[in-house]
């Protein structure tokens, strides 16, 4: 009777703390999924700011509220070509914008046809690697219910902890100003 | 989505294995976030895949078209009640303008690119779909509707008026 009483003792205590451990995955799933997240950056698309193989702190509280977004914003969103692949680019039109698009920079035109008017909860991503981006220019604006999630630091390589991500903005000139 | 769903008091069955667009078939119901409005979600029929070609709405640019209707009605006003030439002549020009030039992009063919579907709801004549939004990238797809539920059915009457919601989409001469 003594004995039996102690494995049971044994077995709560060795028991319990794996039980606690169970009902947290659950929780951090969900705050994985929905507040904030890493992801590794692959590519070379936001050259110079994000080098291929870093590792990224994510935000995603929100994700999906074009109000939560300024220009500039390094964002993840899924690639509206295919919904499989997520692309890191940089914000630089929002919501009823004109965007003078890439390939007619050059031209100096501002003829309002060549322009592009940003619908609705939608925004202009491009990459800071001008040259070798896939990009808005390619698939126009991107809709906002996309969006995964906000870019806030860099958190490897260690040596680059916390660098500026808006030291180097891309294409500059990219709104259309009357 | 009226013959196949309830306007209100339907429940809908979602699987979230169909999300992002996977696996997914022309003629399913899907639940997708609308591209313009992210926090709201739309409940549509997939009739057209990546590659497709689609005929817009030819209904939306004739002179059938609700906006054309109303102008005529106020051009048969204006004859009966004796407005001035001048804003008759301005009637005429704008009905000219409504039923064709202005809404023709209606009228066209369209090809669906990869990575998107083209989207409308069952009850074409009032609905918000594609023909308004354009295509819809399967990121925005949430899962797809496998069963509906009734309540404002009672328990007795199937289970809340439950039923399977099926892909019947068909080309003549047999399935692709």
């Amino acid at each position: 009777m003594r004995t039996n009483n102690t494995t049971t003792h044994y077995l709560k205590q060795f028991f319990k703390p794996i039980l606690i451990s169970i009902t947290w995955i659950p929780v951090i799933i969900t705050f994985n999924n929905h507040v904030c997240f890493v992801a590794r950056i692959d590519g070379r698309s936001m050259e110079p700011t994000l080098k291929s193989g870093d590792w990224v702190f994510l935000w995603k509280w929100n994700c999906t509220d074009i109000n939560a977004y300024k220009r500039n914003d390094v964002i993840l969103f899924k690639a509206p070509l295919n919904s499989k692949k997520v692309y890191c680019k940089r914000i630089k039109g929002l919501q009823y914008d004109s965007v003078i698009p890439k390939n007619i920079n050059n031209t100096t035109s501002t003829d309002a046809k060549k322009l592009v008017h940003i619908p609705r909860n939608h925004i202009w991503c491009e990459g800071d690697n001008v040259f070798h981006s896939i990009d808005s220019n390619t698939y126009g604006p991107v809709s906002t219910g996309l969006c995964v999630g906000k870019v806030t630091k860099i958190i490897w390589p260690l040596s680059r902890f916390g660098t500026d991500l808006y030291e180097s903005q891309g294409r500059t000139n990219v709104l259309y100003k009357k | 989505m009226l013959p196949t769903l309830n306007a209100t008091g339907d429940f809908v069955h979602v699987s979230k294995y169909y999300k992002d667009g996977k696996k997914i078939e022309i003629g399913d119901c899907i639940v997708a976030s609308k591209p313009t409005d992210p926090h709201q979600r739309v409940c549509k029929r997939i009739t057209g895949m990546p590659g497709d070609i689609i005929l817009v709405d030819p209904s939306m640019g004739s002179k059938l078209n609700e906006y054309s209707t109303i102008i005529a009605q106020r051009i048969q006003d204006s004859k009966e009640n004796h407005i001035d030439d001048q804003e008759y002549k301005e009637l005429l020009d704008l009905m000219d303008e409504t039923s064709t030039s202005k809404l023709s992009n209606f009228n066209e063919y369209v090809k669906v690119p990869p990575g998107h579907v083209w989207l409308t709801g069952d009850n074409l004549s009032c609905s918000v779909d594609s023909r308004t939004y354009n295509f819809v990238p399967m990121g925005l797809i949430r899962g797809k509707i496998v069963a509906a539920n009734d309540f404002n059915k009672s328990f007795n009457d199937n289970f809340w008026g439950f039923r399977w919601i099926k892909n019947n989409y068909f080309t003549l001469g047999g399935k692709e």
